[in-house]
C-alpha cells in the first residue's frame, strides 16, 4: 500500500484542469468483490471516486475499508465521513488511519438522520459538526495538532472537501454557509446534482461576487435521469432536490431505453452549460447504482483521459 | 417543565399483578400539567385499574393520593403511611420522582407510570414541545433563543444540513428546522453576522455525557 | 362540570352504558364546549376498550340528536355482555 504521494485530485485541480469525479457506495455486507468491481467500472475514466459513509443511514461495509480495496485496484478515493456515527475521538482516529494507508482526500458531512435508516432505534452521536470535523482535520494538516492540541506523530495531508446544496433552503443562506466552510479549511466542494441551471449559475454568481470561487474548487453534482418516474420521485421525496418541470417534461416524452438516452442528454447539456460557468472547476456524477453509465457519459461530455497527467 | 405520558394501561397492570394493594401517588406539579400524573389522572388510572383488573375477574385495592411535588423529600414525606399500607406504589412522578421516593423508602417497591420524555413547553394547548436538553453550557444568546442542541435533529452548530426543506427537518414534518427558526430570528433581531460566525466543536463535559451531574450550592449546605 | 372520572365511576358502579349530553353543535354558551367534550369521551372510549370493556359503552350526543343515540347504544349493548 502505498503511503507516499499527493492526491491525484488536488493536482489536477490546483493544476488548472477540469475534474471529474464519481461515487460508489459500498456492499451491505463483507464482500469485497462488489466494491472492486465498481471500482473496475470507474477506472480511468474519473480522477478519484467518492466512497460513501452508511449513507442514508443505511449499514454498510465502512468507507475506510471501501477506500482500501479502491486504492488496491488502483483507483483513488475520496472517502467520506460524516459525523452521525462516529465522536470526535473516533474521527480523528480513523482520519489518521486512512492517511496512514493511502487515502489522501476527506469528505467532511453531517450525514442523514439514523431514523431514516435501516436500523433507526440506534443512538445517534452528533458529537461535532461536519464544520468542527473540517475546522478540525485543516488543524491536523497544517499544524500537525489533534483536537487537544497534542502535536501528532506524522500529521494526517488530507485534501479536504465538503458537499453544499445550492438548491436547498434557505437559499439566502446558502452563500453564506459556503464561506463558512470556505473559512474552516474546506479546499473543495461538491454540490448536490445540478438541474435547474438558473439557480445554480444565481449560486456561482454570489459566489464569485463574494470571491469565494478563488478560494474553493467548486464541483457540479450531476446525476443522469434514467425515467420519469426517477426524476418525479426524487423531486418530491430527496430533501434538497430541485428538478424544474421542463426536466420532468422532457423524461416522460419517452419510456425505456429512450428515457435512459434522454436522462443522458440533458446530463450532457448540464455539463457542458456547468463547464462555461466561471468558477465551476470540475464536475461529480452521482450515478445512484448505474455506475456502468459513468465512462461513456464522460467520454460523450468529451472528458476522459483521466486521470488527468 | 418536565413534560411525561402515561405507560400504556396494559404495560402497567402487568406491572401491578403481583399486588394486592397498590398506592397509585400523582405529582402535582409538572406532571399535572401535562396532564400524565396530577390528581386528575391518579383518579382516572385508579378507575381504569379497577376495571380493568375486574375484567379478568381479580379484585385490586387501589389508595389514590397526591403530593405536590414528589422530587421534594418535605412533600414526599407526607405519604409515608399511605407508602407503608400497600404492598406497592405506582408513582406518576417524573424518573426524578419516582427516584427520590425509591431513595426514601428504600423498602418499598417502586413502579413508574409515566414514561419521562424531556424538559419542554406549552406551545398550544394540547401540544408539548421539546426545548431544553440541558446541555449544561447554554449558548443561546448566539442562536437569537432557539437552541440547536435540542431542536435541531443533528444538534449542528453551524448551520442547517441540506435536510432542511420548507423550513421543515428531515426526520419529520412535524419538526420544524431549528436552523431555519434560528436563520429567521437572528434577521429579525438585526443578528444575522452571528450566522457567519463559526462555533467551535461543543465541550460537552458539563452535559449527561459527562457522567450524572450534580449541583453543590456551599451557602446551602448545613 | 362533568369530569371525566364521573364516566368511569359510573361503569364502576355497575352501569352497562352511559351517554354524555352536550349542547347542540354551535350552541355552547361556551363557544367551543360541545367539540371539546367530545373529544374527552372519545379519549374515554379508547381507555375503555384498553380496560377490556368497549368504548362502544360510551356515547356521546348533542341535545338535539339524543333519542336516536339512546336507541343505537341501547341496541349496542343488547350485543354485548352486562358492565359488570
Amino acid at each position: 500500500m502505498k503511503t507516499d504521494g499527493q492526491s491525484k485530485l488536488k493536482r489536477t485541480l490546483s493544476g488548472g484542469g477540469f475534474a471529474v469525479t464519481a461515487e460508489c457506495g459500498p456492499p451491505r455486507g463483507a464482500d469485497a468483490s462488489v466494491i472492486r468491481k465498481k471500482g473496475e467500472t470507474l477506472k480511468g475514466c474519473v480522477d478519484a471516486v467518492n466512497v460513501t459513509d452508511n449513507q442514508t443511514a443505511v449499514v454498510r461495509m465502512s468507507s475506510l475499508a471501501a477506500c482500501l480495496h479502491l486504492i488496491d485496484i488502483g483507483v483513488e478515493p475520496v472517502m467520506q465521513m460524516v459525523t452521525r456515527d462516529r465522536n470526535r475521538i473516533a474521527l480523528q482516529s480513523d482520519i489518521m488511519g486512512a492517511y496512514s494507508l493511502g487515502i489522501r482526500n476527506l469528505l467532511c458531512l453531517s450525514g442523514d438522520h439514523q431514523s431514516l435508516g435501516s436500523q433507526p432505534e440506534a443512538m445517534n452521536v452528533f458529537d461535532i459538526d461536519s464544520l468542527n470535523l473540517v475546522h478540525a482535520v485543516r488543524v491536523m494538516r497544517d499544524e500537525g495538532k489533534d483536537m487537544s492540541g497534542f502535536s501528532l506523530i506524522g500529521a494526517p495531508e488530507m485534501f479536504i472537501g465538503a458537499a453544499e446544496n445550492p438548491f436547498a433552503d434557505p437559499l439566502s443562506y446558502r452563500v453564506v454557509r459556503l464561506a463558512k466552510k470556505i473559512d474552516a479549511g474546506v479546499d473543495f466542494i461538491q454540490t448536490q446534482c445540478v438541474y435547474n441551471l438558473p439557480r445554480f449559475k444565481e449560486w456561482m454568481r454570489q459566489a464569485r461576487e463574494e470571491g469565494l470561487t478563488e478560494k474553493v474548487y467548486i464541483m457540479a453534482g450531476i446525476t443522469p435521469l434514467k425515467s420519469t418516474r426517477m426524476a418525479q420521485f426524487m423531486a418530491a421525496k430527496v430533501a434538497g432536490m430541485d428538478i424544474p418541470q421542463e426536466v420532468i417534461d422532457r423524461m416522460s416524452a419517452f419510456t425505456g431505453q429512450r428515457a435512459i438516452e434522454e436522462g443522458m442528454n440533458i446530463a450532457l447539456e448540464t455539463i457542458a452549460a456547468v463547464k462555461s460557468i466561471p468558477g465551476v472547476r470540475g464536475i461529480h456524477i452521482m450515478a445512484i447504482e448505474a455506475e456502468e453509465r459513468v465512462p461513456e457519459l464522460v467520454k460523450a461530455a468529451g472528458l476522459s483521459q483521466r486521470p488527468a497527467k | 417543565m418536565i413534560v411525561a405520558k402515561q405507560k400504556p394501561l396494559a404495560e402497567i397492570k402487568e406491572m401491578l399483578r403481583p399486588f394486592e394493594k397498590v398506592l397509585i401517588l400523582g405529582c402535582g406539579t409538572c406532571v399535572k400539567t401535562c396532564f400524565a400524573g396530577g390528581e386528575d389522572e391518579v383518579a382516572m388510572l385508579g378507575a381504569a385499574l379497577r376495571l380493568a383488573f375486574r375484567q379478568d375477574g381479580k379484585t385490586i385495592r387501589t389508595e389514590e393520593l397526591t403530593v405536590e411535588r414528589q422530587c421534594e423529600d418535605a412533600f414526599i414525606q407526607e405519604s409515608a403511611q399511605a407508602v407503608s399500607r400497600n404492598e406497592a406504589i405506582l408513582s406518576l412522578a417524573c424518573g426524578a420522582g419516582v427516584q427520590a421516593m425509591a431513595r426514601r423508602f428504600a423498602r418499598a417497591v417502586l413502579l413508574p407510570g409515566l414514561n419521562t420524555t424531556f424538559m419542554g413547553v406549552l406551545e398550544k394547548p394540547g401540544l408539548f414541545t421539546e426545548e431544553c436538553a440541558g446541555c449544561g453550557d447554554c449558548e443561546l444568546d448566539t442562536f437569537g433563543g432557539i437552541c440547536p442542541v435540542t431542536r435541531c435533529s443533528k444538534r449542528l452548530l453551524n448551520g442547517p444540513c441540506g435536510g432542511s426543506k420548507n423550513g421543515k427537518c428531515e426526520v419529520s414534518p412535524d419538526i420544524e428546522c431549528a436552523w431555519q427558526l434560528i436563520i429567521d430570528r437572528l434577521t429579525l433581531l438585526g443578528q444575522s453576522d452571528n450566522l457567519k460566525r463559526y462555533i467551535p466543536a461543543k465541550d460537552w463535559r458539563p452535559s449527561l455525557s459527562g457522567g450524572p451531574r450534580r449541583l453543590v450550592r456551599e451557602d446551602h449546605v448545613i | 362540570m362533568i369530569k371525566d372520572i364521573y364516566l368511569l365511576k359510573a361503569f364502576e358502579s355497575g352501569a352497562d352504558g352511559v351517554i354524555v349530553v352536550g349542547c347542540p353543535a354551535g350552541k355552547c354558551k361556551r363557544v367551543d364546549g360541545d367539540t371539546r367534550a367530545a373529544k374527552r369521551v372519545a379519549r374515554v372510549r379508547q381507555l375503555l376498550d384498553e380496560i377490556g370493556l368497549g368504548g362502544k359503552r360510551l356515547a356521546y350526543s348533542t341535545a338535539d340528536e339524543m333519542e336516536t343515540t339512546a336507541a343505537e347504544l341501547v341496541k349496542q349493548l343488547g350485543e354485548l355482555p352486562p358492565g359488570r
